[in-house]
């Protein structure tokens, strides 16, 4: 059952992964091959904000296009328990997120690792983003399950992702770090994407809080998924 | 096995404020076609849902096939087929894809029987179903129901936007289907010449609560109407299980629950012996229960 | 009531709360944080740079949405309610079109109106003139009205908002990208707002550009009219917008990052040996030997200055070992700045180094009293102390505030040119090296006016004031004066021909103009430009400030930051752009060396060669 489940996201995913994975190895590709920008830059410049958009254009299509259309009420009401449906709505968004981030991944260590950075350090890189937007993902998976149209889902991310920069420049112009403490800064999901290495102690903070975090954001969606009224066609 | 196969126990459903289901009671029997009545909004879509375990009430007890849909949902939904009003499935998929797909959730599944359905129905294996007529997706819709050999069959005004030919076709061939299985059939609808032929119970549902559950030919035989000439100082609301009065054509057309002798003794009283009885088709009986007056706005001649 | 009220009053009913909203959007981010600033520093809250900031940043989004919903919001069923009824829908559409118009500038104006109003108005980067003041944002406005017609036509021809929206913000990219890597296309937008924001945009250029934003506007407006007639509706799902807008993306980056990008490859990267916090300060070449001044540590773990030999060949290199200046550093309280290497041409065992020396605790914001010396180098490994020669260069302190101390050597000669700025002089000395070990002053000279580059205005010709060299034709002492600056942003080429990287009148699109120079009169030499070429403005944002110019025939390069940008200057005096390299690392300094060959230095040393760049019927 969870094999059908998965199936049948695949084959409604598999073509924004194509998406993705075409068009940031396409922009990479360029970037890199001429180098307008160091390839630091390059990879910052374009893998930043896919790491913020690509969890939006991926979410809509889980919940808020099926709300849409209609097909989460014909889904719900086969045999199968809404946990099934979410875990198998969750493994194929997040392949589908992972996915472009491999391959990119992949391609990019292979083509111009040890060329200005190093192959670990631009593999390390991509898993820092993907870490980074996996959390996004989730945050904005939680907050848009309601959403019935793809334009709500959107306008919820970007304010989940305004309240996050939000926190983030009040943690800076209060100087919470330095006030509270560093674990007012490793709740952002952005902290995952800003670590300071030369801290073990901060790095484990940031490691140990994101992971109750996304623990939490995964109760909650199976949560709110369970008492979901999608019965009304 | 029990002998009901749905059964629904002082059933309270509300949206916030909004009261759907007050106190709801029915037993539907097992092998029957059961139809389902009430107005748009009465509620019936909730309480199939309620049957399916897609909403929790608020309070009360639903037995689908023996299971509790509340804690045993996916039992139920294995156990039962349905088709929704208006249903979408996905668009993308191809005809032969869906049955495939389907099947996965249903350890029961007939390959054979899908297929035979599938040629019976006319439906192309290889379409999209974004291509399929309004009536083929009804129709795929119930081969995909029935392909499980459910016990219990769920129909939620299956054949919304249909034809009148489409209609017919559909109700004769898949309900003859059925009963010939005994598969017990809970069909839910507000066309009522549609559900007359076929059904062998009627509930009406109105104002949250089901005020008419009984078989067929027995609200045939029982609910009559009495037609009446005026007459002086004629009281109509006295009259036992009066439904409804209505003055037409210089008479009056009294509609009564029961034609009991009580009833009649009351009618005689009244219009003496100038009264004529008329059988009610299921239309006019449904009228009766969820727009009569109960003769209070009658006012005595 | 008159034909075109009842459309005035629907349009007005739906779009009051979204502009008051907007409103309130815009005059909220402009003014809220001034406004908390105002309260502590009793200031007027109606100033700083936010009005301008939004109507940049927020303005096309606002144009988009708004042309997107004027006609996204009309689709669908209330569409068929119309069309059905007796509405002129040319009218209907123009004053639709108008109402969005009149939305999106009252809202983006709004705040600025406040600020001129106020006499408050302020450019958030310090640059503008007072002419700037309104001409800047007025260009912009334009630029806002193209964006709203793009959105309008598509909110009218796509079905589904989002769909359109999505294809408006490609729009957007295509109008503010397209100009800025297409050259002939650069004053639809940047161009002409940087040069209204120098206030340099005048009368008629306004006009041009105003008439034609509308011009485009009145073709879009027009467009939409008829595909509304028609009842022309584009259908995109999902997954055909998505593919579209990644080919058009993917073609736009590719068309504006290929002519840009680099194509340059070095042919070695050579590592010297040199660790931690190290670094290549000034590099000196003589034929295919480079000398590298280098700053780093030695095994004593304490930074100091060394020298690095490395001979280039075509494909590899040898590196030496370094040779450390221990006696420069040692004292941790006196610091040491390096200006300028020379490497002896007589003697390429001896290098001379100008260096100023000062306290640490004499450093202030005003500058800092330094002492500059002339150290003459050995540069034998086998010696404890490399520095076999010294001379003070300012006995007296004359110029207590040095700031530069530049050498070159010439024939024999050695010119150092002291420059300092408070207070401000300039003194230019000649050594003799008829000792190469121990130079020897033989002339000492105030310099009036400061050699270099000079032109007082744009509107004047430029000219180069040379060294006072007497015994010396223009052409030697043009190669002085250009190796006594430090900052090289024009260079002598070739038949006293003279190479400028300079910005473009009112704009910051740098450019590379060639000049012709007249003979000197009073030891200046005037120039006329006879070749120029402008660069594309994309390649201005990346590449904003230079760094260094050289020129080695019949190349040119231009360091900027981290890249180096080559150019080839064709018999017909054509400057042609052949490439460009770019790495992580800050390039400082760049040499060039035979076969067309160039040494960059940043934390290690790339060579480029362009010998297979030359012009087809050259021969080097």
């Amino acid at each position: 059952m969870l094999k059908a489940l998965l199936w049948k996201e695949w084959q409604e995913q598999r073509w924004r992964v194509a998406l993705a994975t075409v068009w940031l190895l396409g922009m990479t590709a360029i970037g890199l091959k001429t180098r307008i920008l160091p390839d630091i830059g390059v990879v910052m410049i374009i893998w930043n904000p896919a790491t913020i958009i690509l969890p939006v254009l991926l979410g809509m299509g889980l919940f808020a296009t099926e709300r849409k259309e209609r097909t989460l009420s014909y889904l719900i009401v086969h045999p199968v328990s809404r946990s099934q449906i979410l875990a198998a709505k969750v493994m194929a968004g997040l392949v589908a997120y992972v996915a472009p981030f491999l391959v990119c991944g992949l391609m990019v260590c292979l083509a111009v690792g040890g060329r200005e950075l190093s192959t670990a350090d631009l593999a390390g890189g991509f898993v820092i983003m993907g870490a980074m937007g996996i959390v996004l993902f989730a945050w904005q998976l939680l907050a848009g399950l309601r959403c019935r149209r793809g334009e709500t889902y959107i306008l919820v991310s970007v304010i989940v992702l305004g309240c996050w920069g939000v926190h983030a420049a009040v943690v800076e112009e209060w100087r919470l770090t330095e006030n509270v403490g560093y674990w007012t800064w490793a709740l952002n999901p952005f902290a995952i994407g800003n670590l300071n290495y030369a801290k073990p102690s901060e790095v484990w903070t940031v490691i140990t809080l994101q992971s109750l975090i996304l623990a939490g954001l995964g109760f909650g969606l199976w949560s709110r998924f369970r008492r979901l009224r999608e019965g009304r066609s | 096995m029990s002998e009901t196969a749905i059964s629904i126990t002082d059933l309270h459903f509300a949206y916030g404020r909004h009261k759907i289901l007050d106190g709801v009671n029915l037993d539907v029997p097992q092998g029957s076609v059961f139809g389902f009545l009430g107005r748009n909004g009465a509620g019936k879509t909730t309480a199939i849902q309620l049957l399916l375990g897609l909403l929790a009430p608020q309070s009360g007890r639903c037995s689908v096939g023996g299971h509790d849909p509340q804690t045993d949902a996916v039992a139920v939904r294995r156990a039962v087929g349905y088709v929704a009003e208006d249903q979408r499935m996905y668009d993308w998929m191809r005809v032969e894809q869906i049955l495939k797909w389907t099947s996965s959730f249903y350890p029961t599944w007939d390959h054979a029987y899908a297929q035979q359905l599938l040629r019976q129905f006319d439906l192309p294996p290889k379409g999209k179903i974004k291509t399929l007529s309004k009536g083929q997706n009804t129709r795929l819709a119930l081969l995909l129901a029935l392909a499980h050999r459910p016990r219990i069959v769920i129909l939620d005004d299956p054949t919304l936007g249909l034809d009148p030919i489409a209609r017919k076709e559909f109700l004769r061939s898949v309900i003859t289907l059925l009963q010939a299985q005994g598969t017990t059939v809970f069909f839910s609808s507000h066309l009522l010449y549609e559900i007359e032929p076929v059904a062998d119970w009627v509930a009406i549902l109105d104002r949250g609560r089901i005020v008419k559950a009984a078989p067929t030919d027995e609200l045939r035989d029982t609910i009559r109407r009495f037609v009446l000439r005026p007459k002086a100082s004629m009281d109509l609301s006295k009259i036992p299980g009066v439904l409804d009065v209505a003055r037409q054509d210089g008479q009056w057309n009294v509609t009564v629950e029961t034609a009991g002798a009580e009833t009649r003794a009351a009618l005689s009283a009244a219009a003496g012996d100038d009264v004529e009885e008329l059988g009610l088709n299921l239309d006019e009986i449904f009228e009766a229960y969820v727009i009569g007056n109960r003769g209070r706005e009658v006012a005595p001649c | 009531m008159r034909p075109w009220k009842p459309y005035l009053w629907k349009e007005f009913r739906e779009n009051r709360w979204f502009a008051l909203a907007a409103l309130g959007v815009f005059l909220g981010i402009s003014f809220v944080p001034q406004i908390v600033e105002a309260l502590r520093l009793q200031q007027k809250w109606y100033g700083g740079p936010g009005p301008l900031l939004m109507l940049f940043l927020g303005g096309p989004i606002l144009a988009m949405v708004t042309g997107v919903y004027a006609m996204g919001r009309e689709q669908g069923a209330i569409e068929r309610f119309w069309r059905s009824r007796p509405v002129n829908l040319n009218r209907w559409l123009v004053i639709k079109y108008l109402v969005g118009v009149s939305l999106v500038w009252l809202v983006c104006w709004t705040p600025l109106a406040i600020q001129i109003l106020g006499k408050a108005f302020e450019q958030p980067y310090g640059s503008g003139s007072d002419r700037g003041t309104i001409s800047m944002p007025l260009v912009y406005s334009f630029i806002l009205l193209l964006i709203y017609s793009v959105s309008f036509l598509l909110g009218q021809c796509v079905r589904g908002v989002l769909h359109a929206a999505i294809l408006s913000v490609g729009a957007m990219a295509l109008i503010f990208i397209i100009p800025l890597a297409v050259g002939p296309l650069n004053w639809l937008s940047v161009e002409t707002l940087l040069k209204a924001d120098n206030g340099t945009l005048d009368a008629r250029s306004h006009i041009i550009f105003v008439t034609t934003m509308t011009a485009f506007s009145v073709v879009l407006l027009g467009l939409a009219g008829i595909l509304w007639r028609r009842n022309v509706m584009i259908d995109v799902d999902q997954r055909t917008l998505g593919w579209s807008v990644a080919i058009i993306l993917l073609a736009l980056a590719a068309g504006v990052a290929f002519p840009i990008g680099t194509n340059l490859v070095p042919t070695q990267v050579i590592s010297l040996p040199i660790t931690g916090d190290s670094g290549i300060e000034d590099l000196a070449v003589q034929g295919s030997d480079i000398l590298a001044l280098v700053y780093g540590d030695t095994a004593l773990k304490d930074p100091h200055h060394g020298f690095v030999r490395v001979h280039v060949a075509e494909e590899t290199s040898v590196v030496g070992e370094p040779i450390w200046l221990v006696d420069l550093d040692r004292d941790p309280k006196r610091k040491s700045s390096v200006q300028d290497l020379v490497w002896s041409v007589e003697d390429p065992s001896l290098a001379y180094m100008c260096v100023r020396q000062y306290l640490e605790e004499d450093v202030t914001l005003d500058g800092v009293p330094s002492v500059p010396w002339l150290y003459t180098v050995a540069l034998d490994a086998n010696r404890s102390d490399p520095i076999i020669h010294r001379v003070e260069l300012n006995p007296g302190a004359a110029l207590s505030h040095l700031t530069e101390a530049i050498a070159y050597l010439h024939r024999g000669r050695l010119y150092i040119r002291l420059h300092a700025d408070k207070p401000a002089g300039e003194r230019l000395l000649t050594f003799s090296l008829a000792d190469p070990k121990a130079p020897s002053l033989i002339h000492s000279q105030d310099l009036v006016d400061r050699i270099g580059w000079q032109q007082e205005n744009l509107a004047k010709k430029p000219a180069i004031r040379l060294v006072p060299i007497p015994d010396l034709d223009d052409s030697a002492r043009l190669e002085i004066t250009h190796g006594l600056i430090h900052y090289h942003y024009w260079t002598p080429t070739e038949d006293g021909r003279v190479l400028v990287s300079d910005f473009d009148e009112g704009t910051y699109v740098p450019r590379l103009t060639l000049y012709e120079t007249e003979p000197s009169q009073d030891d200046r030499v005037l120039l006329h430009p006879i070749a120029r070429r402008r660069s594309v403005a994309l390649e201005g944002f990346l590449q904003p400030w230079l760094d260094d110019l050289l020129y080695s025939a019949p190349f040119a390069y231009r360091m900027e930051g981290n890249g180096v940008t080559a150019y080839r200057i064709n018999h017909s005096r054509e400057i042609e752009r052949i490439g460009h390299y770019v790495t992580t690392e800050r390039f400082r300094r760049m040499v060039p060396l035979p076969g067309n060959r160039l040494v960059i230095a940043g934390d290690r040393l790339h060579v480029l060669d362009l010998s297979k760049k030359l012009p087809p019927l050259s021969v080097r």
